[in-house]
């Protein structure tokens, strides 16, 4: 008897994918394929930081904000949006407690 | 002729009714995708993009330590609350226990300068203080997740007198192991300032790149499996529920991450109790609290040395290590969880979560 067309696809299937999975995670455990991986990572890195330079050096030339001065006044301003909401709160309490006293 | 036409008629059926099957998998996947973090709950403090819920109580009176629960920064909080049945935190309502949960939202480029101390001593603490004071305890029970249950071991350590006890799920403690990420991040090969120099936060999509190097066949597999059972309603909705979950990722706030391998996986800072946040010192040794350690030997991403060498750190001497079967998210939301994991959590944390234990000492 042969074996039914899908069981013996999901056999092959499952055998392929267990050798796969045992392959690649012998690669990922050796420090020559890491160190390769990192360093094609870092050039790619490297790319697109001089872009990211050519785009700063664009936009201070024409005195416009560039992406790490933007994120730099937004935090600072979620800090201050924080601080005046805390600042809110502790002046509602405080009505509170002033409210509570007249009565 | 005839012969032909029977042909056609009989091919076109058969296409017509696995387009019928697919088009009814596809009806039931995105019922399944819609069913995730359903419990109802209601939010109770919030700050930025972090917000605390609490989640209603199963019964009149919860117990009077009430939990609450932190995720990982770089998952969506629902795995806790996956899908109506595979729900740890409806499973821990129906027991009693009042349940809070800290989502730690979604991080923006305004997030991009906040480091761990802002993390640890100002979200976590400020949101154990809005639970405090919305359940009217004065301590409760820390539940971390995954990093979560990293944060929670170092908060404890930090402001133990807001600790009643403490659980690690699944958090890693020791970076310094034979699992895949202690590998990838070594200081040999990698630099995360080159990472966040380039990038501000780290994308989400990177971050599941590397989630995905795991095992890369595994969507592959996951995909044959569902085109098998497609026809499983039960299987469809759950297979959805963890997939939106898993595509789900947020990005991971860049000075944050910059600290996270520096400081844990390169250094491994916390084991060898050199780690400080917030300029304070963080000594495991000084947790005393009642603590829960659970951990699973088929966990790739915190293995489980790594996670239960926490009860060798700490002072407590009411400690117990919980050993499940199962993946990282499979031990918390899979089909075995509701068998293993929850009931053993919530035999746990009831006889400590009495009015005695929520008083600060």
């Amino acid at each position: 008897m042969f074996p039914k067309p899908d069981d013996l696809f999901k056999q092959s299937f499952e055998q392929w994918e267990k050798q796969t999975a045992d392959y690649w995670n012998a690669l990922l455990r050796d420090p020559g394929f890491l160190k390769g991986m990192w360093q094609s990572m870092e050039t790619m890195l490297q790319a697109r930081q001089q872009f990211n330079r050519a785009v700063e050096q664009a936009l201070t030339a024409w005195q416009l904000p560039t992406r790490e001065n933007q994120e730099r006044i937004l935090h600072q301003l979620n800090r201050l949006q924080t601080l005046v909401n805390d600042l809110n709160e502790r002046v509602d309490d405080l009505m509170a407690q002033v409210d509570a006293t007249m009565v | 002729m005839q012969q032909w036409f029977e042909l056609w008629q009989l091919g076109l059926a058969g296409a017509w009714a696995g387009y019928a099957r697919w088009w009814q998998a596809m009806s039931l996947y995105d019922t399944g995708r819609r069913q995730v973090g359903q419990t109802p709950a209601r939010q109770v403090w919030h700050k930025d993009r972090v917000r605390l819920i609490r989640y209603l109580p199963g019964r009149p009176e919860p117990r009077a330590v009430p939990v609450l629960c932190v995720p990982s920064l770089i998952n969506r909080y629902y795995v806790l609350d996956l899908q109506p049945g595979r729900s740890l935190v409806s499973y821990l309502l129906s027991r009693g226990l009042d349940v809070y949960l800290l989502d730690w939202g979604t991080p923006t480029i305004q997030d991009r300068h906040l480091t761990l101390d802002d993390h640890l001593a100002g979200y976590l603490h400020q949101a154990v203080q809005a639970t405090c004071a919305d359940s009217g305890a004065e301590k409760l029970s820390l539940l971390g997740y995954c990093m979560g249950g990293m944060f929670a071991a170092v908060y404890t350590a930090l402001f133990g007198e807001w600790v009643a006890n403490l659980v690690n799920l699944a958090g890693p403690i020791n970076y310094h192991d034979e699992g895949i990420f202690s590998l990838l991040t070594r200081a040999e090969w990698f630099d995360p300032d080159k990472l966040v120099d380039s990038y501000g936060n780290i994308p989400a999509d990177l971050l599941g790149w590397a989630f995905q190097m795991l095992r890369p066949t595994s969507h592959l597999a996951r995909a044959l499996q569902f085109y098998e059972r497609m026809d499983d309603q039960d299987y469809v909705h759950r297979f959805a529920a963890m997939q939106t979950w898993i595509f789900d990722q947020v990005d991971f706030p860049g000075e944050t991450f910059r600290r996270y391998i520096r400081d844990f996986y390169q250094a491994n800072l916390l084991v060898s109790g050199r780690m400080t946040i917030g300029g304070r010192p963080v000594s495991l040794s000084s947790v005393t609290c009642p603590l829960l350690t659970i951990a699973s030997r088929q966990d790739e991403t915190a293995p489980c040395d790594s996670v239960t060498v926490l009860n060798d750190l700490v002072s407590s001497t009411d400690k117990e290590i919980l050993m499940l079967k199962g993946p990282h998210v499979g031990m918390v939301a899979g089909r075995t969880a509701s068998g293993q994991l929850w009931p053993h959590l919530a035999d746990w944390l009831i006889p400590r979560s009495g009015a005695e234990a929520g008083i600060m000492g």
